[in-house]
């Protein structure tokens, strides 16, 4: 469905991606790891169309994504999270919630302005989707509370919420992970196998919990200094030599 | 359920009953005392364009300083179109407001891509453009610096002239914008706003397109600007470059920092207490600017969600303290 195919990005003489190439197959739940710097997430901000690469394609159902907006994108159905949380923090939750249905919704300017009867039916479907969204990761109790109020890891939920409400193809989730506790994470490996059985969508993670990416990956791409540096299924990646010393160094 | 949401939906609002008897009794209360009255009047227009400045600054984020052109834009406009075509008064009103309101969008296309001062400056030389426009008119069609009359409203073969009739139509206005906005900032397209105030980035990445909607926040501002402009020009009946002048769109950003931005009666209560002002310091004219920036700081300092914010924090703290003590006796 998605395929990244030789994808290069410079900043500079910096080479932050170099020749990357991969795939995401229909309904499949694929992991991106590697060490800090690795340009995992600048991978992510190439196919969500926040920089556009200096070479290589980027496509989504052969609809080429490359010189697309991120909004553009988002419409084409791919929906992501942010490795640093990157809430509407002073808005409350499900208002979150209702910002990632936006380009769902049909009502045009006038309908809004008018407070039109379609208007108001589709405004009482979204709430309603939004909140059983919300119950799905147990955050409808706080429904109304600001966004910024709630604890790390509930935020880390939002925004996966935020993501999914509009029902994409495509979900990128760049370290969910980050900063839980060791609950929390429990809860996000369920939530993520839940999202894969409800949904009809595939998944591309970049994380750094080894437990959780092992656990919950069909398939796994490694990164090292902007290149593709093994790939394969999560046990052939754990034995993987050169994995291994990317990660722990060489010469032991 | 739905009925008890509604039932409450209705006592929600019945708080207001008050209020709107209140406003609807003004005219009667004010009765020998014209100038009381004609204040209202200039209230009524200035919530007005306050309300469109909410739209864009306080609800999207956008930092603009050229209210007070696209206030000029509209009574200049309607004045022309009204000394020159004949067309009814409210003909011309409602014509003049949606030229500006494209003007607006026209302005907001290039501009939109700017931010914080930037964004401003763009503003503030628009203005000046339109202020040199309209001291310099070719021909002299807006009467450069002496200014120009133009005739009162006339619908339905009633004259609002008269400050009474004026001040219920522009009661009718003020209660069509403000629950104009309401429903906008309720929808979609308000989220929107806010989300592109709040966090452009992310707003992008759901699925927003940042620059149509800035573009959009610009275009009703403008018309809500160019309405209240035209209702100035036909009531007063004479515009002067005055109006257009750019400290006039700095009493427009003092009013919605101080009545409180993203909210339904900050607009009304900043345009209200800083015209108040404005009569009170009348009479000390060279202090006026000084006071308005000492004020101005003060709000951006320690009360960045202005006066309405201030009172609703306090009647909030009071609940607070209401319900935490009969939580302890229970």
């Amino acid at each position: 469905m998605l395929e990244v195919n030789n994808l290069t990005l410079r900043f500079g003489a910096l080479l932050a991606n170099n020749d990357v190439s991969l795939k995401v197959p229909e309904r499949s739940l694929i992991g991106l790891i590697g060490p800090n710097g690795a340009g995992k997430t600048t991978l992510f901000n190439c196919v969500s169309g926040v920089y556009t690469p200096n070479q290589g394609t980027v496509k989504l159902n052969g609809i080429d994504l490359v010189g697309k907006q991120p909004y553009q994108i988002h419409q084409l159905g791919i929906a992501r999270t942010y490795q640093i949380i990157n809430l509407f923090s002073d808005m409350t939750v499900i208002e979150n919630v209702l910002v990632g249905i936006h380009d769902s919704l049909k009502a045009t300017f006038f309908d809004s302005m008018f407070h039109s009867k379609k208007h108001q039916q589709e405004e009482l479907a979204a709430h309603d989707k939004a909140l059983e969204l919300l119950e799905f990761v147990g955050l409808e109790s706080k429904a109304n509370n600001r966004a910024g109020s709630l604890a790390y890891g509930e935020q880390r939920l939002l925004e996966i919420v935020r993501a999914l409400v509009s029902d994409p193809k495509l979900l990128l989730l760049d370290e969910p992970a980050a900063g839980m506790n060791s609950k929390e994470k429990t809860d996000l490996d369920r939530i993520v196998k839940r999202i894969m059985n409800r949904w009809d969508l595939s998944i591309l993670m970049v994380e750094h919990d080894m437990d959780l990416v092992m656990g919950i990956s069909e398939y796994i791409y490694v990164l090292n200094y902007g290149k593709l540096l093994a790939e394969g299924t999560p046990d052939e990646i754990q034995k993987n030599p050169v994995v291994i010393e990317a990660y722990l160094g060489g010469d032991l | 359920m739905e009925k008890n949401k509604l039932l409450q939906n209705y006592k929600k609002y019945l708080v207001y009953l008050p209020l709107v008897l209140l406003a609807l009794f003004f005219p009667f209360l004010l009765k020998n005392f014209s100038y009381g009255l004609m204040f209202l009047c200039f209230c009524e227009m200035y919530i007005i364009a306050v309300n469109g400045l909410d739209l864009v600054y306080g609800y999207s984020g956008q930092i603009t300083f050229a209210t007070a052109a696209f206030f000029g834009l509209g009574s200049y406009g309607s004045l022309l179109l009204r000394n020159h075509t004949g067309l009814p008064v409210i003909v011309c009103m409602l014509l003049a407001a949606v030229i500006t309101c494209i003007i607006g969008m026209i302005l907001a296309y290039p501009v939109s891509k700017l931010r914080f001062a930037f964004l401003s400056l763009s503003t503030i030389s628009f203005n000046h453009v339109v202020f040199q426009l309209a001291t310099r008119s070719p021909g002299g069609i807006t009467g450069d610096y002496t200014g120009a009359f133009t005739d009162s409203l006339t619908l339905f073969g009633i004259d609002f002239g008269n400050y009474t009739y004026f001040y219920y139509f522009g009661l009718a206005c003020v209660v069509i914008f403000v629950i104009l906005k309401f429903n906008l900032v309720r929808s979609r397209v308000g989220r929107a706003f806010l989300a592109i105030k709040q966090n452009t980035a992310a707003a992008d990445g759901m699925g927003i397109n940042v620059r149509k909607y800035k573009v959009y926040a610009f275009g009703i501002y403008a018309f809500y600007a160019a309405f209240a402009g035209t209702m100035y020009a036909h009531f007063v009946g004479y515009v002067s470059p005055e109006t257009i002048a750019q400290q006039q769109s700095v009493i427009f950003m003092i009013m919605i920092l101080l009545g409180g931005v993203t909210s339904n009666w900050g607009p009304i209560i900043g345009a209200v207490t800083v015209l108040l002002l404005k009569e009170v310091l009348g009479y000390a004219e060279q202090y006026q600017l000084l006071a308005y920036g000492i004020i101005l700081l003060i709000f951006i300092l320690f009360l960045p969600t202005g006066l309405y914010g201030l009172g609703k924090d306090l009647i909030e703290n009071k609940k607070h303290k209401k319900g935490s003590l009969s939580d302890v006796r229970s």
